[in-house]
């Protein structure tokens, strides 16, 4: 009884503490509620979730299929936006040129700003062919030989322009009779452009550096040996650091940020023995690395070119001349991705990948498309479909000109003056 | 008298089920009718769980109507009355000023005394008494309320004040009938216990 009253005493307390809306409170409430229609639509979350849900089944079975099929080709097929070779994207990415055909016989480079070349020129017919780096005027005047001002004789190749455009990066062999430059043995070199300071970057090492690359500090370099060891240091070989995940031919982005460069892998898929060529990505110290593209190359296919070689050879002598590890070379190096070039706007990657495209052609050695990685979307681009062999890459941010009258160039045909521009 | 009872529900039921259609048709008739009808209980359940705080209830009451307006067509008469429906959303508004004022930095409401309790009083009748007696009424709800947590505080007001049975109420906030039944005990309890302090 006494629990009952308490109760009613409760009540009581709750009902008399119960607090009555302050007056107009009415016309507040009418005045906001009585524009107000029911909502039409459903409830959108369910629907949502349900998408977001189909998308991650969609994006797991993409990766998943992805990973069954590995040695398959890595590469999509894309749209091109704004014609073939342009690049437009989110800002202006510039338009890529490549060459088509073999591949010339001296190499040539544009410095970025001033367009003045650097290239390397036989200097007489008699093998070893000796080389020498040359320096001229966009348009060809003011030609110096410096390498010959420098006093360094021998095979002279490759040159690279300082991105401020003070020195160059160049190989230096010392020829020997009866070897190619490649067995004697390359140096990296690096002389200013007006002909002095010429240096070998890092002397005493062994194995010696042959590959280097430029950062944009223009102090900074992407340099490697016969290795495969690669290393950040400055021009004078100082503060080296190894980049764990960059390969060979490496390319650094234009703000210095990204190093993109090939690896290869030996690796078994499937039960069948073969190496992985890949396109990396990596951040400015070799870390956190990417794969942009790749394919596997089993040792089936080696030795099938190997075979293919041999019938080829029976009627092409410059093809008899070459070694068996010069064939092996042929599949191993030059199959799959290689040799990125970055877009200046550094959004994006062209690449050249000899690739098994037409079963009729000839196997690997003439089927050298272009392509293009785009990294704010991830597409990977195929921009040459002509089956032929491709050489050069390179971006330029130069509108490209108007077709003139007569001229049967039509889109999709790039260049094929055979020559680096 | 069960017969009369059953009859008074139906009767009930049948209001809401016209309310609610009406409200659907953007009937603006309705709109008056709904704030009538529910306005001052959902005002005085909201204040109670706000320390009295007048003002935030009626924001609480305003948002609950303009909330069930816009949704009135997710309200389902098989599943709960409109009554209970309308006390659900307004306790998930409740809820959500409750953690609001938790944040802020000031005197908590169960420390104040609202002096809107003037404008509350009858017209006629001994003033004074009547005032003492509401300021004494607001001043022990407001121990309760230190008392009780605010799920026993609503489930308390909601069964003696606005007399929802515990079905009803194991709707409004989400718990079991069991569970309901079981706060509803020992929020008793401790107001019992507190009252029976305070009258010591």
């Amino acid at each position: 009884m006494p629990s009952e009253l308490m109760r009613d005493e409760l009540t009581i307390i709750l009902k008399a503490a119960r607090h009555q809306p302050r007056p107009g409170w009415e016309a507040r409430a009418l005045a906001t509620v009585a524009g107000l229609r029911p909502r039409r639509h459903p409830n959108l979350v369910p629907i949502l979730v349900a998408i977001l849900v189909l998308l991650l089944l969609a994006a797991g079975v993409f990766a998943a299929v992805r990973l069954l099929i590995p040695g398959a080709l890595e590469f999509m097929e894309g749209p091109m936006g704004g014609g073939p070779g342009s690049f437009h994207g989110h800002s202006f990415a510039g338009e890529v040129e490549w060459t088509t055909g073999e591949p010339p016989n001296s190499w040539a480079n544009a410095a970025a700003k001033s367009g003045r070349l650097a290239f390397e020129m036989p200097i007489d017919d008699v093998p070893p062919t000796r080389t020498d780096i040359w320096v001229s005027d966009p348009e060809g005047g003011n030609v110096v030989n410096l390498t010959a001002e420098a006093g360094i004789g021998g095979v002279n190749c490759y040159p690279k322009w300082s991105p401020d455009e003070t020195m160059i990066l160049f190989l230096h062999c010392d020829p020997v009779e009866g070897l190619k430059p490649c067995k004697a043995g390359f140096h990296l070199f690096l002389i200013n452009a007006d002909g002095s300071g010429a240096r070998e970057v890092a002397p005493g090492r062994d194995p010696p550096l042959t590959d280097g690359v430029w950062f944009p500090d223009s102090f900074h370099l992407v340099a490697g040996g016969d290795d495969g060891v690669n290393m950040r240091m400055d021009i004078w070989a100082r503060d080296a650091r190894v980049l764990p995940n960059v390969g060979s031919r490496a390319a650094v982005c234009p703000d210095g940020s990204l190093i993109v460069s090939h690896a290869t892998e030996e690796d078994e898929v499937r039960g069948q023995s073969g190496v992985w060529r890949r396109l990396v990505l990596t951040d400015a110290n070799g870390d956190h690395p990417r794969t942009l593209a790749e394919h596997f190359i089993r040792d089936a296919d080696i030795v099938s070119h190997r075979a293919q070689h041999a019938q080829d050879a029976v009627q092409d002598p410059d093809l008899r001349k070459m070694t068996d590890a010069e064939v092996l070379d042929e599949v191993r190096v030059w199959v799959g991705p290689m040799l990125p070039v970055w877009s200046p706007d550094g959004t994006k990657i062209a690449f050249l990948a000899a690739m098994p495209f037409d079963p009729n052609g000839v196997f690997y050695r003439d089927q050298i498309e272009v392509w293009v990685y785009d990294l704010q979307t991830d597409q990977c681009t195929r921009i040459t479909h002509d089956n032929v062999q491709q050489n050069y890459v390179r971006w330029t941010l130069r509108p490209r000109p108007a077709p003139r009258a007569g001229d049967d160039r039509g889109p999709g045909q790039p260049s094929t003056t055979g020559e680096a521009r | 008298m069960a017969s009369e009872a059953t009859a008074l529900e139906g009767g009930a039921l049948q209001a809401d089920l016209d309310l609610a259609r009406r409200l659907q048709q953007a009937d603006q008739s309705a709109y008056a009718q709904l704030c009538q009808r529910f306005g001052p209980a959902l005002h005085g359940f909201a204040a109670s769980c706000l320390g009295g705080d007048d003002e935030l209830a009626e924001e609480v009451m305003i948002q609950t109507m303009t909330d069930a307006v816009r949704n009135i067509r997710r309200f389902d008469p098989r599943k709960a009355g409109l009554a209970t429906w309308l006390y659900g959303i307004a306790r998930r508004q409740v809820v959500a000023q409750r953690r609001k004022l938790t944040r802020r930095k000031s005197v908590p409401r169960s420390a104040q005394v609202s002096m809107d309790v003037t404008s509350e009083l009858p017209a006629a009748g001994d003033l004074a008494g009547d005032l003492a007696a509401r300021v004494d009424a607001h001043q022990q709800v407001a121990f309760l309320s230190e008392a009780l947590s605010d799920l026993e505080m609503q489930v308390l007001i909601l069964h003696c004040v606005d007399e929802f049975s515990l079905k009803e109420i194991a709707r409004i906030v989400r718990r079991s009938e069991k569970a309901v039944d079981s706060l509803l005990h020992r929020a008793r309890q401790k107001a019992r216990e507190r009252l029976a302090q305070d009258a010591e």
